[in-house]
Order: C-alpha cells, then structure tokens, then sequence
C-alpha cells in the first residue's frame, strides 16, 4: 500500500456524493419519443478536506452539470451530497443558507461572471452585505482580498471592462473568497486565458489553498493541467465516472479503456506516439479487458481494485 | 419523417390554440357586466321581449350548457345568425373574407416587392444613397397614417388623374390603390428587418468562409446571406399578414370598400353579439393558420428548427 | 488529386499591417516574415491579439480596408505579389490555390445550406464541373477525410452533424480544388481532445498524399509541438523566434518562448511551482519602444527599451533565427 493512499485515507472528508443522479425531463407537450436526459448517472466520491479534487471528460460528459447539483445550482435529481457530514441535497431556503457562503463556484467565462454595469468594490460589497459582514470592515476587507489576488487596491473603483481577462478572473477568485469558502467548485477557471497567463492563476489558486486550507474540486478538459495539480482525478463519461483514483496511480497506470484513451490523445508527445496513440488505448489494456461500454449503464458500477483506484468496466464487474 | 412529426405537432398545438382562444371569448362576453339580452332589446321592452331575445342568443340556460353549446358550434363552424339580418354568421363572413383576402395578399405582395429589394440593397451598399432612400421611406411608411395615405391617393390616382376607379370593388383594379395604402406601411417595416436582418448575417463568420472559398461578392450576398436572412424575415411577414386578414378596417373604410373589416365595425355598433362573436373566433383562427403556414415555411428555410 | 506540383513556396515578407480607428493607430503586424514549402507544417504560435489572425486574414485577402492599412510588405506565390492583384484576380487565388479551415466549424458553415452545396460550388466555380461532376467529386473528397456515408452527408445540414463531422467537412471543402497551401486557423481548439487527435493525424496526411503546404496558427505549443515542421513564435506582431520544430522545443533561445515552454503544466512539475511571465500581452495600440517583450522578461536591460534587436541567425544554414539582444542568456528564478 502507498504511503500516499494511506495518507489520503486518513483525511477527513469535506464532500462526500453518494448516487448522484441529475436528469433533464423532455418539456415536449406532445413527443414521439420519450427523450429524457440522464446527465449525471448515479455518481458517487468522496472529497478530502484540504485537496484537490481533478474531473476530467470530454464536452457534454456532464461534469459541469454534476458541479451545478453539487453547488446546488441545479439540485441533483436524487441522491446524497454531504458537506462536513451532512446531508444538504434536500435543502433549500433558509436551511440551505448557512451552507451557500462556505461553498463558492468560479466558472470558465470571467465576463459573464461579472456585472459591466458595476465597479469591482460594488461587485464585492454585494456579498459582503449579504452575509452581513460589518459594515466598518468591508473597506479594509474588499482591499485586502484585492490584494491577495494581484489586483492593487487602488483599482477598486474601475469597471470590468478596465481589466483584462486573467485581472477579471483574479477578481471573480476575490470574490468568491470574500465568503470565506471552505469549498471551491473552479469550473475550467483558466481555459479562456492565454498561455501565458494560465500559469499566473494556476499559481495564485494553489497558494490561496494552502494559505486558506481550501479544498478544490477542479473541472477541466486539460489532462496535462489536471494531472499537475490533482491529488485524485476522476473520470467522466456519458455522465458516469468509469474511474477514480489518485493521480499518480492513474497517471502511471489507468485501467478504464476511455481513460486510456482520453490520456493518450492528449496532445505534447512524439510525433510517433501521435500516430500510435489510439491504437495504444485497445492494445494497451490489462489482461481480460475486451469490452469498451459505449453508453450509459446504470448496472455498471465502480469497483474498487485496491488503495482508492476504482474503474466501472465490464471486463472487471464480471 | 421528422418533418412529418414536426408538422403533426404544430397542427394539434393549433388546435389547441384555437381551443383556448375560444373560451376565453366565451368567458369574456359571459363576464362583462350585464345582460346582453338587455342591451340588444334597449331600455323600453317587455320582460317577453327580452326573454325571447334571450333564447335568441342562448343565454336563457346555465353557463355550463351554454359553454358546451358554444364548443360544439364551434366544431361544426356554425356561429348562429345575425341579430339584425337573420342571414346566417358564417355567410356573412364567407361572403365578405374573399374580398379582404384578395386586399391583404395584393397589400403584403406591394409591400414584399418593395420591402425586399430595398432593404437588401441598404445592408449590402451601407450609407449609400439606396440606403439613405430606405430610411426615408421607412420613417415615413410607419408616420403616415393609412387612411390619409388612402385619401391621397384616391384624389390624386382616382380624381386628379383618373387611372383607378373611385368606387367599386368588383375587379382588381378597385383593389389596387387600397392595397397601396394598407402596404405601404407594412412595407417600412419589412425593409428595416430586411436591413437589420442582411447585415448581421454578412457579419457572421460562415460569410468569411464563403470569401474564403473565393466566391464572388454576388452568390455570397444572395446565396449564402440573404437564404438566412429571410427567416426573420418570414415570421414578421406573417404576422404583418395576419393583421391584415383581421380586417383592414380604415382602408375598407376609406375606400368603401364591403370587407371583413366593416362588417365587423357595424356589428359593434348594431350590437349584433353572434356576429361580433363569430367575427373574434374567425380572426382567431386565421390568424392561428397565418401562425401555422408560417411555422412551416420558417422550418423549411431554417432546418435547424426541425428537431428542436 | 494525385500529381505533384513543381516546388512553390508561399513567401510572406515583412508585412506591416495598422488598424486605423479614428485617431488612433493600432500596430498590428510590424514585419512579419514567413516562408511556407510544400509538404510541410509551418506552425505560428501566439497568445490572442498577437497577430496571428491578421496575418492568416491578410494572405487570404480577406484583410477589410479601411480599417486595416497594409503599410508595407509582400506575399508571393509562382512569382506573384498577392497584395497587388485585383480583387476578381484575388479570387481566383482563394480556395483554388490557397485555402483556409477556421477555429468553429459550427459557425464558419451555413447552417442553412446542405454540405453537398457548401463543397460543390467551389468545385463548379473554380474547376468548372458540372453539378454530377462536383458531387462525384465531392464523395471522392469525403472519402479522403474520413467521412463515411457520403451520400447522405451531401443530404444532410451542418447542425445535424458532430463537431468532429462538421471540422471533416470544413477541411473537405478546403481541399476540394486541391489548393497548394492551406491555412488552418485553430482547427483543433474548440474540439475535444480524442477529436483533437483526429483531426491532427488527418491533416497531417492529406499533407502528405496531397503534397501541401499548411501553415498552422495556434495558441496550444503542445498541438505545435505534435504537428508541425516548423515553429515560428509572434509576440506583438513580430516572430521572435522560428526554428524547426525538434531545434524550438529543445533548445528555445528568445526568453518568451522558454518562459511559455516552461509555464505549460503537465504531471512532471507536480509539487512545483510553475513558471509564470509577469503582465500581460501588451495591445497593438500601446506597444512598448524597443524591444516589445522588454516589460515582461527577466533578462531585460536598458538596450531593451530602446534598441529593437535584429533577427539573427543562431543555427547552422537557415535553421534558427531569433531577435533578442541576449540570446540564451541564463535567468535568474523569480517569484511572480
């Protein structure tokens, strides 16, 4: 057993989901066919205090929709989401309140996140109030958090559109920390930016996490980010996970066919692997793999083959 | 298939309009204050009058009995008879649509033929004079009230310079400058959407990839753009047509002319309840039908429409 | 679709492009120099607003005028000046002998058009085939992509298509008058990456059996690093570097393009901080004297903001050039 799953195993849990299901009912008045949409197909997984939580997938794979019911944007469909032990899925008002401010949600697009109509103190002060911070204290609060981010506080009174997009995210991550957060929900936080500037947020997150011991559930598409910064990834398909596991473990040996390929088609290798690299994903399989599920199943579930490392596949579920 | 399906669904989503809107009609003249039996007999008949009157119009029953009597007519398109004539509802109205039909197709064409081109050549030649002539005529089109535009032209098209008849409505040239008059405001509004319409889509990024292609400015304007641009086109159309068919009340006014529109005006002020009640219904539906043709037609020109 | 060509190139020698916005006057491209051969991927990477859609927009004439101003500069191909031509001579030259597959394919096809008019209409403009011609033809090209059921993807509209479909047929039409050069603006960037892959080795061997020049604009080095020939790097509407592909990767000499090769995250720098470049990049309007990447690079000295460095040569024959006064100095590690 690794040192480092022993580690994680002793960690306490901040998130746990237990069956999360998320479907989308056809609206159609009069419909040939029924064409309800499962999203999120019964997926469970635990999130350690103080980590960070890597979900890869390709495009409609359902990762953003699982975040929405998690951050209860969207309530799942059914199931069970515990924060710090309890049971929040079936919340709402004011039972729900308390919880809203310890968990907070940065999404892709830095723009639609911020109101252009309202000055960078506004669109901070607008928590603040909410949560009834003193009033004394917002100024000085506002600043500071400004200035944790790389935003100089003498800045406060411009609009977003004065800021470029990485200044907008730094912004849009000040905000979310203005409710002082336990949970971080960053829905592909750096894929609008440039090259050059990814690296700049991507530094800024991981040091606000030690600083403010966060944890992180981190959605992107980009294996290679994912697997620099991940403690454990999980991945997505047609709204299942097919496989968790600690990102080490996964890098070094990943057990799901989808997985497999997913990986090997991420880009930054030799020329000869690129003409390889799909003929790596069948050919590389473990022993006794033959079958890749091509869709949802909800028979199938994740197995766990030892140290954390569970896959859903046919192959090992028979 | 789809197609099919799709076509299917709208026509029982019309249905279902039709449904709707006539029983609100129904409930509406229910509810207004007062018995209508009243108002039509005045204020100086007997009791026996206004009973007879009563069962005359079908209010001498409960709601509920008059409500499932007022479907099943509706079914079978039967609207009773006029309080003033006797004739039946449904030939009044069938006697006077052609005519009103004929009115709002020749109006709607005017307007298209003017429309179109005009609105076209302003996105394609932006601040040009074709443009700067779009505009002007697109202010005035929607300033100028019809019934004056009518009078005008009746003065100096019919009176000054007699080319079109003053009165009549037997052949297609009394037809001709009241279709003018009720297309020319139609017709400002069409070429502003046209306009607004061509130019976003010679803005869109599938335009670069025409030019890219190495088409010539011609097939990208008309094949490529103006295909695209006609979807927003068509549904105002419709519904530009649709008020038209509702009855052109000024036009017919100002030019005597026997159509749907005055028949309903002089059913309000003859109080004439079957009528007036036909009349709503038949507005209704053919507006629900213009609304129908025209989810059609926007599914043929847009296939995205289709599936969704 | 098989025989060779003779041995063009596509040169495109320091073109200098502003856009003009009242008063105000954005340096756009400041003498971009690039030279693209048959058979080979020539990539140019940036970060957005460096210039790279100027330049793919330009060599395809596509370049609006006003704003845009060419101040200087040429784009050669068999001899000609491409700036020079006369828009109907233009389009002679668009699609048939250089074409263009964009970033979006949901968006750069008409959405109301069938595939099958949106491929044969190049066909029967540029090569005079008739319609039965052209759809023929059409199938052959499908084919040669990698679509499977012609027929009723000729049938079909682009949203009833996947992403994936729709980026195969945007590159079909590109190659259907079998063009000498193709610009592939962030073909793979809105694609997922198993797609990515896809269209990658595609590309690749159409280059191959259709003998092709590409010249590939993206944002992504890894993409660059998987794809190309050649590397040129543009920071500010200039190339600060170019080099084949195994020289750029191994031994980068322009600080910029070390610090984006260090700043890409992948599992190897786990547990260690990134490197990062300060600031942003600067805008066409507002570029800073001398040398533009001054602002944001650690080697920078006083020379850097006023002398703008030459291009040199730093490799053997043509195989490196790069312009910084120091080239492949060591940095010193600083904290963002």
């Amino acid at each position: 057993m690794s040192l480092y799953w022993e580690t994680m195993e002793t960690m306490e849990k901040l998130i746990e989901l237990k069956n999360i299901n998320k479907v989308f009912k056809s609206h159609k008045l009069i419909s040939v066919k029924k064409d309800d949409y499962v999203a999120v197909n019964n997926v469970s997984l635990d999130i350690r205090k103080n980590t960070i939580f890597g979900l890869v997938g390709e495009s409609g794979c359902g990762k953003t929709t699982l975040a929405r019911s998690v951050m209860l944007l969207d309530p799942p469909s059914s199931g069970e989401i515990l924060f710090d032990g309890n049971n929040i899925a079936k919340l709402t008002g004011k039972a729900l309140h308390p919880y809203r401010s310890r968990m907070q949600i940065v999404f892709q697009d830095p723009n639609s996140a911020l109101n252009p109509k309202m000055s960078i103190y506004n669109c901070m002060k607008e928590g603040l109030v909410n949560r009834r911070y003193p009033r004394d204290k917002i100024d000085s609060k506002i600043k500071n958090l400004l200035d944790l981010v790389g935003i100089s506080p003498n800045h406060v009174n411009r609009f977003p559109h004065e800021f470029s997009g990485g200044q907008k995210q730094r912004i849009v991550i000040a905000r979310a920390l203005s409710m002082e957060p336990e949970f971080l929900v960053l829905d592909e936080p750096v894929s609008n930016l440039d090259v050059s500037i990814q690296a700049q947020i991507i530094n800024l997150l991981l040091d606000l996490k030690d600083e403010f011991s966060l944890t992180y559930l981190f959605i992107s598409h980009d294996l290679n980010l994912v697997s620099y910064l991940s403690d454990q990834v999980a991945v997505m398909y047609k709204g299942q996970i097919v496989e968790i596991a600690a990102t080490e473990k996964i890098m070094k040996k990943p057990l799901h066919p989808y997985t497999l390929k997913l990986f090997s088609s991420a880009p930054g290798k030799d020329k000869k692997e690129l003409y390889e690299a799909d003929k790596n994903y069948t050919s590389g399989l473990p022993e006794g793999y033959t079958y890749f599920p091509p869709a949802i199943d909800s028979n199938l579930h994740l197995l766990d083959t030892g140290e954390g490392h569970s896959v859903a596949c046919y192959a090992l579920n028979g | 298939m789809e197609f099919v399906f799709f076509i299917i669904r709208r026509f029982l989503r019309l249905l279902l309009t039709i449904f709707i809107i006539s029983t609100i009609i129904f409930f509406v003249i229910r509810v207004i204050p007062g018995d209508p039996a009243l108002v039509v007999a005045g204020l100086d008949a007997s009791e026996d009058d206004i009973q007879a009157i009563r069962v005359r119009l079908g209010t001498d029953v409960p709601v509920a009995v008059q409500y499932g009597r007022w479907l099943s007519d509706i079914v079978r398109f039967d609207f009773g008879e006029s309080m003033i004539s006797g004739a039946s509802v449904n030939k009044l109205i069938l006697e006077r649509f052609p005519l009103t039909l004929t009115l709002a197709v020749l109006g709607i064409l005017l307007g298209l033929i003017v429309a179109i081109p005009l609105g076209v050549l302003s996105a394609v030649h932006r601040w040009s004079f074709w443009d700067y002539f779009g505009m002007v005529y697109s202010q005035m089109g929607m300033a100028i009230p019809s019934f004056w535009l009518g009078m005008i032209l009746l003065l100096v098209f019919a009176v000054k310079i007699p080319i079109f008849p003053l009165f009549g409505s037997d052949s297609l040239k009394n037809l001709i400058l009241p279709a003018i008059a009720l297309g020319f405001a139609r017709a400002a509004v069409i070429l502003r959407l046209t306009r607004a319409a061509m130019v976003e889509e010679l803005n869109r990024e599938y335009i670069i990839t025409a030019r890219a292609k190495g088409l010539t400015d011609r097939m990208i304007r008309y094949k490529h753009a103006l295909k695209n641009a006609m979807i927003a086109v068509v549904t105002v159309t419709g519904i530009q047509f649709g008020y038209m068919l509702g009855g052109a009340i000024i036009v017919e006014q100002v030019f005597s002319l026997p159509g749907l529109g005055r028949l309903f005006l002089y059913a309000i002020y003859q109080r004439d309840f079957p009528l007036i009640q036909g009349g709503v219904v038949f507005i209704a539906v053919v507006f629900s039908l213009v609304n129908f043709t025209v989810d059609i037609l926007y599914s043929v020109l847009n296939p995205k429409i289709r599936i969704s | 679709m098989q025989e060779k060509r003779s041995d063009s190139t596509l040169e495109i020698k320091n073109l200098n492009i502003s856009f003009i916005q009242g008063e105000k006057e954005a340096n756009a491209l400041r003498g971009i120099s690039l030279s693209l051969k048959r058979n080979e991927v020539h990539s140019l990477v940036g970060e957005s607003g460096s210039g790279k859609t100027v330049t793919s927009t330009c060599i395809m004439g596509l370049l609006p005028t006003p704003p845009g101003r060419i101040n200087s500069g040429q784009i050669i191909l068999n001899d000609q000046d491409l700036l020079l031509l006369e828009e109907k001579d233009q389009r002679q030259i668009r699609g048939k002998e250089i074409a263009m597959v964009f970033q979006e394919p949901a968006r750069y096809l008409n959405p109301t058009l069938k595939v099958g008019d949106q491929i044969t209409e190049m066909l029967i403009l540029h090569l005079g085939m008739g319609k039965g011609e052209a759809l023929d033809r059409a199938l052959e090209i499908f084919d040669l992509v990698g679509l499977d059921g012609g027929k009723r993807i000729l049938d079909s509209y682009p949203h009833e298509l996947s992403g994936g479909m729709k980026q195969r047929i945007m590159i079909a039409i590109a190659i259907s008058c079998n063009p000498a050069f193709l610009i592939a603006d962030e073909p793979t960037t809105a694609l997922d990456v198993t797609l990515q892959l896809q269209i990658l080795k595609l590309i690749l061997s159409l280059k191959n059996t259709l003998d092709m020049g590409i010249l590939f604009i993206s944002h992504d080095l890894r993409v660059v690093h998987d794809i190309s020939d050649w590397v040129s790097v543009i920071y500010a509407g200039r190339i600060v570097e170019s080099a084949s592909r195994e020289k750029l990767f191994s031994d980068p000499k322009h600080p910029y393009t070390r610090l984006l090769l260090e700043s890409i995250p992948d599992a190897d720098k786990r547990g260690k901080r990134l490197q990062t470049i300060p600031g942003k990049v600067p805008d066409a309007e507002d570029i800073p004297g001398g040398c533009a990447f001054h602002t944001r690079c650690p080697l920078a000295e006083d020379i850097c903001k006023t002398v703008q460095p030459e291009t040199k040569e730093v490799g053997e024959g043509h195989s490196h050039t790069t312009a910084c006064h120091f080239i492949g100095k060591q940095w010193k590690q600083w904290k963002n």
